[in-house]
């Protein structure tokens, strides 16, 4: 049975005992309760349901039934008949003892080696006590050893579920549970978790298996960036003093858009590219300059770094003269090729 | 979850962005991958080359890195580390301070190198080259801007973010050059194209 459960339950019992013995008639209660406290036989079903000796019984109740304020049984328990309260109807109390021992986990030891925490007031009881519980089983769970927490917890089969009551951490079968392993195995994780993060973040990094090599890609992923900022800015420092800035701005909001699309790295949509403000045969051949460059950089961008460079600083490419040269990218087919530019036509 | 008042992984801290340690770490990709972000940035680019006076690819990164910065917010440290390091407008020491008002102090524990060594030791395994992972971290760091002497869990939140604003910020610069490259190439061509450039 339970015997940890019981010590909390009574001060919540007498409570209501107390409340519930108004209505009824004290002394027909009262001599009910006589002939359980006294005989700890037929009429004392409260203690033979818990399983305590009524003695044992009393003596628990007895103090916590001193400190609650005696509500309407301030006459009945004054005389001797106080160290016995006077029981309810058994209904109510079955009710509530079966209520509370679904609650409380199963202690089999003694009280001492496991002493639940002072009572709290009832109502806040179970949500309060199960916390306290939980912690309390922790902190025993952490000075003692595997099998004794086995004992203790609830059967919940080879969970050795330690939940210390800061760190959020689940300990696994055959782990240790002292904190230092709790506390390094947590840190892992968490550089586990960004790892992995940036695993995702970096294209090619998922067949490299070794946090060195990934390492290795993200270092030169981020380098390349760079270089590639510093080329992109180059470009930019070339064509700024020629170009107004004022017509860009509606340009670039509606181009942000449609750009948005093209940046997942798995599926480029070359569809979307549109640049209204060209001519048909500009706009076919800067599609293809566009679509190389999406789709090359995106696959193979030292490739394509080395070959702006090979064309030049400064100078924006003559796109009717030099494209089939350049540009060796075998691209998709010229049916992708065809339907932007028929696009491009039907907005014009 | 018990929530008990500890200081390490409390989720209740609303201030900070970046809540438990414990918890699993923002999705940057998305945050930099947005097309608002991408508008944000593309205004504040124009800005800066704007106020850029001629064609030095030195003023025009430096303004690059600075727009993507304030793109950032100063939540991240590489960003507040940008734009501490071109700091010469007031209103970027502002945004600085409120983003270092912002970004809650990191809960660890004291001794940082002891950390980065304890962490990184756990990260590589069983295997004695505990110096390869070590040394391609304290190269990350370098790159990253205002990360060295960052400890491993934090430099790699960082890297990741940096990364995904530098990969935000390479397209938005190739769209631009190439819209300006193609503007100019239209207009001396084109009449009407030239009008239209200029809607």
């Amino acid at each position: 049975m339970r015997h940890a459960s019981p010590p909390q339950e009574l001060p919540a019992a007498g409570g209501e005992i107390q409340a519930a013995l108004a209505p009824a008639t004290s002394s027909s209660a009262r001599a009910g309760a006589r002939g359980g406290g006294g005989g700890g036989g037929g009429g004392g079903s409260f203690t033979a349901l818990l399983g305590l000796p009524t003695s044992q019984a009393i003596e628990l109740l007895l103090p916590r039934t001193a400190p609650p304020p005696a509500l309407a049984l301030a006459p009945a328990p004054a005389p001797a008949a106080a160290p016995a309260p006077a029981f309810p109807s058994d209904p109510h109390l079955v009710d509530r003892a079966a209520r509370f021992s679904t609650f409380a986990p199963p202690s089999p030891s003694s009280p001492s080696p496991a002493p639940p925490p002072p009572p709290p007031p009832a109502a806040a009881a179970n949500a309060g006590k199960r916390k306290a519980d939980t912690v309390d089983r922790a902190s025993k769970g952490k000075a003692a050893k595997k099998g004794k927490t086995a004992e203790e917890k609830p059967a919940g089969g080879d969970g050795d579920d330690e939940k210390p009551a800061y760190v959020h951490v689940r300990a696994r079968r055959g782990q240790a549970t002292d904190s230092h392993s709790l506390a390094e195995r947590a840190r892992r994780e968490k550089i586990n978790a960004r790892m992995e993060l940036l695993k995702e973040l970096v294209p090619g990094c998922s067949k490299v298996s070794g946090t060195a090599l990934v390492l290795d890609e993200i270092i030169n992923h981020v380098q390349s960036l760079q270089r590639q900022v510093e080329y992109l800015s180059m470009r930019l420092a070339a064509v700024n003093p020629r170009v107004d800035f004022g017509g860009l701005d509606s340009f670039l909001t509606t181009e942000c858009g449609r750009i948005a699309g093209f940046n997942c790295k798995n599926g480029i949509d070359l569809e979307q590219v549109t640049w209204p403000e060209m001519g048909v045969h500009g706009a076919r051949q800067l599609m293809q300059l566009q679509q190389q460059f999406w789709h090359g950089d995106l696959a193979h961008p030292h490739q394509v770094a080395s070959q702006w460079e090979k064309r030049g600083d400064g100078h924006p490419p003559v796109f009717s003269n030099s494209n089939p040269s350049l540009f060796g990218y075998d691209l998709t087919s010229s049916g992708t090729q065809q339907t932007p530019a028929t696009k491009l036509k039907t907005e014009l | 979850m018990i929530s008990s008042p500890s200081p390490s992984p409390s989720p209740s801290s609303s201030r900070t962005p970046k809540g438990g340690s414990a918890a699993p770490p923002r999705s940057q990709a998305s945050k930099w991958r947005s097309g608002a972000v991408r508008g944000v940035y593309g205004r504040r680019l124009l800005d800066a080359l704007r106020a850029t006076g001629g064609g030095q690819p030195r003023a025009v990164k430096a303004a690059a890195d600075s727009a993507l910065a304030l793109t950032a917010r100063g939540q991240t440290r590489w960003s507040r580390a940008i734009l501490l390091a071109g700091a010469a407008c007031s209103r970027r020491r502002v945004l600085v301070k409120a983003g270092g008002k912002v970004r809650r102090p990191r809960r660890q524990p004291p001794p940082v190198q002891a950390r980065d060594n304890a962490a990184a030791a756990l990260l590589k395994g069983k295997g004695k080259e505990k110096d390869k992972v070590q040394e391609r971290l304290r190269v990350l760091g370098r790159l990253v801007p205002g990360c060295r002497k960052l400890p491993a869990p934090a430099l790699l939140e960082e890297s990741a973010d940096y990364v995904a604003a530098l990969q935000m910020q390479v397209s938005a610069m190739r769209a631009l050059a190439d819209a300006l490259a193609a503007a100019q190439l239209s207009s001396p061509a084109e009449a009407d194209a030239d009008a239209d450039a200029e809607r």
